[in-house]
């Protein structure tokens, strides 16, 4: 018995079940009923006949003050948090979100939702690993700028230092989320949808780092049309407030969301959130974002998506039916990566790991698109995607981008994602702009996400990309610079075969 | 309503006589033993309320009932505790160690408190609980997916804890050597 796991079954201090004695579970039983006769003090109080007349009465009031309510919900509705914000963290650090929608990073259809928080992690040196002390005092820069990053076992740290004497350390985390746009086989117009649900945990640095974060969308299971919903929990550490960034995009239709929390047993609450627009949401969707903290309600884990997440409301505060549906389709893919890449999590946009000596894939796997890096020294592969063949999907919303091909590249150490984005309606077909992309001054024919910083030396968390025939290549830096993400952009070379092939030259 | 009265006693009594063996080994084996009568007994407390709304399988739920119920204990523990230190009185007595500090060895007692408290409590229900990664979902009050991550990264670095020198030399391994494998 060499395996961890069977060690640890093999540990159990206890047998499966401990039977309390017979006197003591008896007590607690009869402690149990004796002191509660119904289901609640409620109910108790509810089954005394004189308060019966009463409790109709005030019901039926209720009733009625509800539907006049109901009509004005959504001027009541509380106002959704902003794109992008701070978040209470441990005493002197910051801590800060955004949310996005961006090109998706993988293949398949849609747009994708990117959560992303900086959180500064506090380091208890003093308990960490010898190895991990060793390790983080030998380790270098596999950056040529910006702050050291580091590989630990799990997750990458970046040794920026953000507060000298509370020795915390920023741990960016991004939560990547894949819809995809559909019409059928589901009712109503289209209707973005989870892809998948990938959960990137930071809550374990190694021994010795406390916090982190840890997101992930609805599952596939449960499609509630017209809006799906993600959720980002950050905990800074020993004494901040754990944090919970719920994001739900919805269809154009829906003013507000009726949304249901569950703290626990016994322990819920409903709140109204008006839906928002934002130039960088795509299609006209919505967007509401709503912050929670768990330390009011005394709970050490923040709610999760209920099934479903809410009720959508017209701004005249009349529900809209949710319908929900099993996914109905399965894209035919081929992947590949290096033997590091597939001991890991590919869903986490990991930076600054060491990937050497170069590898290449012996073969690329056979498809429509190619992407090649020949003309980039320095580059090597860790992974990547390609479909088999980009199916069209005429009933999708106009512009909605299908990804053909992504390629995870290693440049100077700092992780680099390439996608290759084709219409998704009609592959072949000239791709829609991307929502809220930006023109590049001095670079014709180049934009970058919103916001993009020429400056900055590292972290730009934003893309560039440009039109090559009727395809978008993409390049997402997300721990690098711009000159660099721009660099790669006119270096890389890409085929599309579709109608004839159509390569860069 | 008095037959729905009775009848709901023998539904809770049936609950409590199955489970309450399950909930107090899972106390036994975090708690100081003289919290485990507390646990069970908070436990089904909140059972017998929420007894017309229990799902279908409610241990998972269970489980996630007490691991609330220990989490609010060792939280007024803390707050005694500072109390305490505020009114400078003499320390408690230590509480009887759970069975977790008493009998498993210290090497693998190390790895699991090296773990996070989210990766610690799906590993051990999992392995000591003997639960499904869907049903300690439930119980964690997580997603299925968020449950399988903290499961993988759990067992990995438990693994790694546990044979510092294999981790040594698969970290080197790892940076140094071209890779080989094609999936």
């Amino acid at each position: 018995m060499t395996d961890a796991f069977d060690l640890l079954c093999a540990a159990n201090p206890v047998p499966a079940t401990y039977r309390l004695d017979n006197a003591t579970s008896r007590r607690i039983a009869n402690t149990i009923v004796a002191s509660d006769p119904g289901a609640s003090p409620l109910t108790t109080w509810l089954a005394r006949r004189r308060y019966r007349r009463l409790v109709l009465f005030a019901s039926a009031a209720v009733l009625i003050a509800g539907c006049t309510a109901g009509a004005i919900e959504g001027l009541n509705a509380q106002s959704s948090a902003p794109l992008s914000g701070s978040l209470p963290a441990a005493p002197g650090d910051t801590a800060a979100y955004s949310v996005s929608v961006i090109p998706p990073e993988g293949v398949g259809v849609g747009w994708q939702i990117l959560v992303n928080a900086q959180s500064y992690a506090p380091i208890d040196r003093s308990v960490l690993s010898a190895q991990l002390r060793r390790q983080l005092a030998n380790a270098k820069s596999a950056l040529r700028s910006g702050p050291r990053a580091y590989m630990t076992p799990y997750e990458p740290l970046a040794l920026a230092r953000v507060a000298a004497a509370t020795q915390a350390y920023e741990v960016n985390v991004e939560v990547p989320l894949l819809l995809r746009m559909l019409r059928h086989p589901i009712s109503r117009r289209e209707l973005p949808v989870l892809r998948n649900s990938p959960w990137s945990s930071l809550s374990l640095l190694a021994p010795g780092v406390d916090g982190g974060c840890e997101g992930g969308g609805q599952s596939m299971d449960n499609l509630d049309a017209p809006f799906v919903a993600a959720v980002m929990t950050c905990n800074p550490g020993t004494g901040g407030l754990e944090s919970g960034t719920y994001v739900y995009i919805t269809e154009p239709d829906v003013a507000a969301l009726r949304l249901h929390f569950v703290w626990g047993p016994g322990d819920s609450h409903t709140m109204t959130v008006a839906t928002r627009r934002d130039s960088s949401i795509p299609d006209g969707d919505r967007i509401a974002i709503v912050e929670l903290y768990n330390r009011p309600h005394g709970y050490d884990v923040l709610p999760s998506i209920s099934t479903p997440p809410g009720t959508p409301l017209t701004a005249a505060g009349t529900p809209i039916p949710v319908h929900s549906s099993a996914h109905p389709l399965q894209e035919s893919t081929s992947s590949w990566g290096t033997a590091w890449e597939w001991r890991s999590f590919r869903s986490f946009r990991a930076y600054g790991r060491p990937v050497r000596p170069p590898y290449v894939p012996p073969t690329a796997p056979p498809a429509a698109c190619e992407i090649e890096t020949t003309q980039l020294p320095h580059v090597s592969y860790a992974a990547g995607e390609v479909a088999a063949y980009p199916h069209a999907y005429p009933l999708l919303t106009p512009g909605t981008p299908q990804v053909c091909a992504d390629s995870t590249i290693v440049y100077h150490g700092a992780k680099i994602e390439a996608v290759i984005l084709l219409d998704a309606r009609h592959p072949g077909s000239r791709p829609g702009p991307l929502p809220g992309a930006v023109a590049v001054p001095g670079h014709p024919g180049i934009v970058a996400s919103p916001g993009w910083n020429a400056d900055a030396s590292y972290d730009s968390t934003g893309f560039v990309a440009r039109r090559i025939g009727d395809a978008w290549l993409v390049v997402d830096n997300s721990f690098g610079s711009f000159s660099d993400s721009l660099y790669i952009l006119d270096h890389l070379a890409i085929c599309v075969h579709l109608h004839g092939a159509l390569c860069t030259s | 309503m008095k037959q729905q009265s009775t009848q709901r006693r023998e539904r809770f009594e049936a609950l409590f006589e199955r489970y309450q063996g399950n909930i107090a080994a899972y106390a036994m084996r975090r708690a100081p033993g003289g919290l485990v009568d507390d646990v069970v007994e908070d436990t089904f407390l909140v059972a017998w309320r929420s007894l017309d709304r229990l799902p279908e399988d409610p241990l998972p739920w269970l489980y996630g009932v007490a691991r609330r119920v220990l989490a609010n204990d060792r939280r007024a523990q803390r707050r005694r505790a500072a109390l305490g230190e505020r009114l400078s009185r003499e320390p408690a007595p230590p509480a009887a160690p759970a069975a977790f500090d008493a009998s498993v060895s210290e090497p693998l007692r190390s790895a699991l408190l090296a773990l996070s408290a989210r990766e610690r409590e799906a590993l051990l229900l999992v392995a000591w609980e003997g639960l499904t990664p869907a049903q300690a979902a439930i119980a964690a009050g997580c997603a299925d997916a968020a449950m399988r991550v903290r499961l993988h990264r759990a067992r990995r670095a438990l693994a790694r804890a546990l044979t510092p020198a294999a981790d040594a030399a698969a970290t080197d391994a790892d940076q140094l050597e071209p890779a080989r494998e094609t999936p």
